[in-house]
């Protein structure tokens, strides 16, 4: 009797649900994940340009660079606002990175420096890099057994 | 607001464009009795049509070679080196050679071929200048 009542009524729900607007989404976190890669590629060719850089070495100092960026963005308050704008188009470059660092940073303000902000600044973060450095070790150990065979 | 983000695109659109326009092929022989091998890694670069622009370098010892990858057969860029690479050496194996697709050692080795156009540099200095350029494309992280 009551699954009966709860189908019913989330039926009843789900007609006056807004739907979703995916295709315009995905336009929009296209554009601007787009516009925030060329940024970053504007600033490799400035690395390029004006410093000792070459395509090579110059990923690393620009992905700094992108980080950074969105890091003041987000302590100015501007970064969230792209966000709620272009959703993962602005969450899924490093940019993204340095807004969920700084974000957690600013929200544990409050609770102290050490437990506070030290505490919780790789809350969300902090999968990024556990991940990041696992998938790495496992790549290069394959890397590394491959060579040894003398497949590659 | 509107007006900003119009010319911040704008600019970004033509420094990229900037990057990646024809300076033409640049050819430099530091000592003479080169001209031979110049000429022939050039016109070997010219018949391979995924690339275009070149920066052949050559002295009797080092021969140094830069080269831009059209853009869709950018994917291909590991195995035109390898083809490159062998070609050159069978052809020179008494040269250190020195292949590159890297824009930056494309930047310097112009810049290069520029002041010996102009007589600034010595064979000396030229030499040097190029082990500085090849030590920068042997750079890893």
């Amino acid at each position: 009797m009551a699954d009966h009542w709860i189908t019913q009524s989330k039926a009843a729900a789900d007609a006056h649900e807004l739907k979703r607007p995916v295709l315009k989404n995905c336009i929009k976190a296209f554009l601007v994940g787009g516009i925030i890669c060329t940024i970053g590629q504007l600033v490799t060719l400035l690395l390029m340009l004006y410093f000792p850089f070459t395509e090579q070495t110059a990923g690393n100092p620009t992905v700094a660079i992108m980080v950074f960026f969105s890091m003041l963005l987000t302590g100015f308050g501007l970064y969230h606002k792209l966000g709620q704008f272009a959703g993962a188009g602005s969450a899924v470059p490093v940019t993204g990175f340095g807004n969920a660092v700084v974000s957690a940073a600013i929200e544990h303000r409050s609770e102290g420096l050490v437990l506070g902000v030290g505490g919780n600044i790789f809350k969300l973060a902090g999968s990024v890099i556990v991940f990041g450095v696992i998938s790495a070790f496992i790549i290069a150990l394959i890397k590394t057994v491959l060579f040894q065979l003398g497949v590659i | 607001m509107k007006k900003m983000m119009l010319i911040a695109i704008s600019i970004l659109y033509l420094t990229g464009c900037a990057a990646f326009e024809q300076t033409g092929p640049v050819h430099v022989k530091i000592h003479d009795g080169e001209n031979g091998t110049v000429k022939e890694v050039a016109q070997r670069i010219e018949d391979t049509k995924e690339l275009y622009d070149s920066v052949v370098v050559a002295a009797d010892s080092t021969l140094v070679v830069s080269y831009k990858v059209k853009h869709m057969n950018r994917f291909q860029m590991k195995s035109i080196e390898k083809k490159m690479k062998r070609w050159l050496t069978e052809k020179y194996p008494e040269k250190e050679i020195v292949l590159s697709s890297d824009y930056k050692i494309f930047m310097e080795l112009y810049a290069f071929s520029d002041k010996w156009n102009t007589g600034e540099l010595n064979e000396q200095e030229a030499m040097k200048e190029i082990e500085k350029i090849i030590k920068l494309k042997k750079e890893m992280t």
